[in-house]
């Protein structure tokens, strides 16, 4: 992740943005796929994710199937019913507080 | 390029070395080495030990970090245990703990024995120990372990009390239903709770 509490905080909502879309992912599709939209600018690391990922699976947000697929088992996520709802919740917040920043960095750009 | 059954049992031995106990935790960082490497060995033309080598010499700090989890946490599975404590099943077998304890004491004044009582309470608790340790030792799941290591909270909130609360029958009545109540409603979360991951994770039982 890059070295930033901004994207820190908003990892979770990354996270449940990418699963609205894809229906179900697994953490290394995760990672490259942050890293293909921002095209390399932001780069979620493995200490970061897994844990964000468990944390939301325990919250009762994702849900989880395990699946084998060549020689290894994968973990897939994908969002519940109440994560659905709550990803909602999450961007129109992250939305609101982009707004409000850009309102205070750059008030002329804001109108 | 895909990474053989061999590789696979590499990377396995490489992170059971690496001190990563849990079968869950450690599944997942496989998964994602094995991804990882795989797509290096297509992109550089190299072979799986050189692929290998280069990701973990980048990567090998952040990839462990996972393993952090190795130490439990009681907050999630706390509250997951408070909300599933408040569910209507559960209140009406508190009520019937309740009136189980109260009437063995007023009918057969249990308080007189009350250590023998809380004795058998902790050999109970000790005997389901040992169960869930001898179910997992073969493969420990982080999952399950979190979800077992509040009843060590538990012991450690009632063992200090016992003595007080058996000194009148009020006290007695209302500690021990209250010890024998979250003691059951336990067993019954834990073995939902073991069913659940089971059904989702049939895999890593295999």
């Amino acid at each position: 992740m890059k070295n930033s509490q901004l994207y820190k905080g908003s990892l979770n909502t990354i996270i449940m943005k990418l699963l609205e879309e894809k229906g179900r992912m697994y953490g290394y599709e995760i990672t490259q796929k942050v890293k293909e939209i921002t095209k390399g600018e932001l780069n979620i690391t493995e200490g970061a994710l897994y844990p964000a990922l468990h944390k939301l699976e325990a919250e009762g947000l994702l849900d989880v199937e395990v699946e084998k697929v060549d020689n290894r088992l994968r973990k897939y996520y994908k969002l519940t019913e109440k994560g659905t709802t709550e990803t909602v919740n999450r961007l129109s917040e992250l939305e609101e507080f982009i707004k409000n920043m850009q309102t205070i960095v750059n008030p002329k750009l804001s109108y | 390029m895909k990474v053989t059954k061999d590789n696979i049992q590499f990377i396995d031995n490489y992170l059971k070395n690496s001190n990563v106990i849990y079968y869950d935790i450690r599944m997942e960082m496989l998964d994602h080495i094995a991804t990882a490497v795989e797509q290096k060995m297509e992109l550089e033309n190299i072979d799986f030990y050189d692929a290998y080598k280069s990701y973990m010499v980048a990567n090998k700090m952040e990839i462990l970090k996972g393993n952090k989890e190795e130490g439990l946490h009681f907050r999630e599975p706390l509250k997951k245990f408070g909300l599933f404590v408040i569910q209507p099943f559960q209140i009406l077998l508190a009520i019937g703990v309740f009136s189980l304890v109260y009437f063995f004491s007023n009918i057969y004044r249990l308080n007189i024995y009350s250590n023998y009582l809380y004795l058998f309470i902790i050999i109970t608790y000790l005997i389901f120990g040992i169960s869930h340790y001898l179910l997992t030792k073969k493969k420990k799941f982080y999952y399950i372990d979190r979800n077992f290591s509040i009843i060590f909270l538990l012991f450690q909130i009632a063992n200090p009390l016992h003595r007080n609360a058996n000194e009148n029958l009020v006290t007695f009545i209302v500690f021990n239903s209250s010890l024998l109540f979250i003691f059951f409603a336990f067993l019954r979360f834990y073995y939902l709770e073991m069913k659940s991951f089971k059904q989702k994770n049939q895999f890593l039982f295999q």
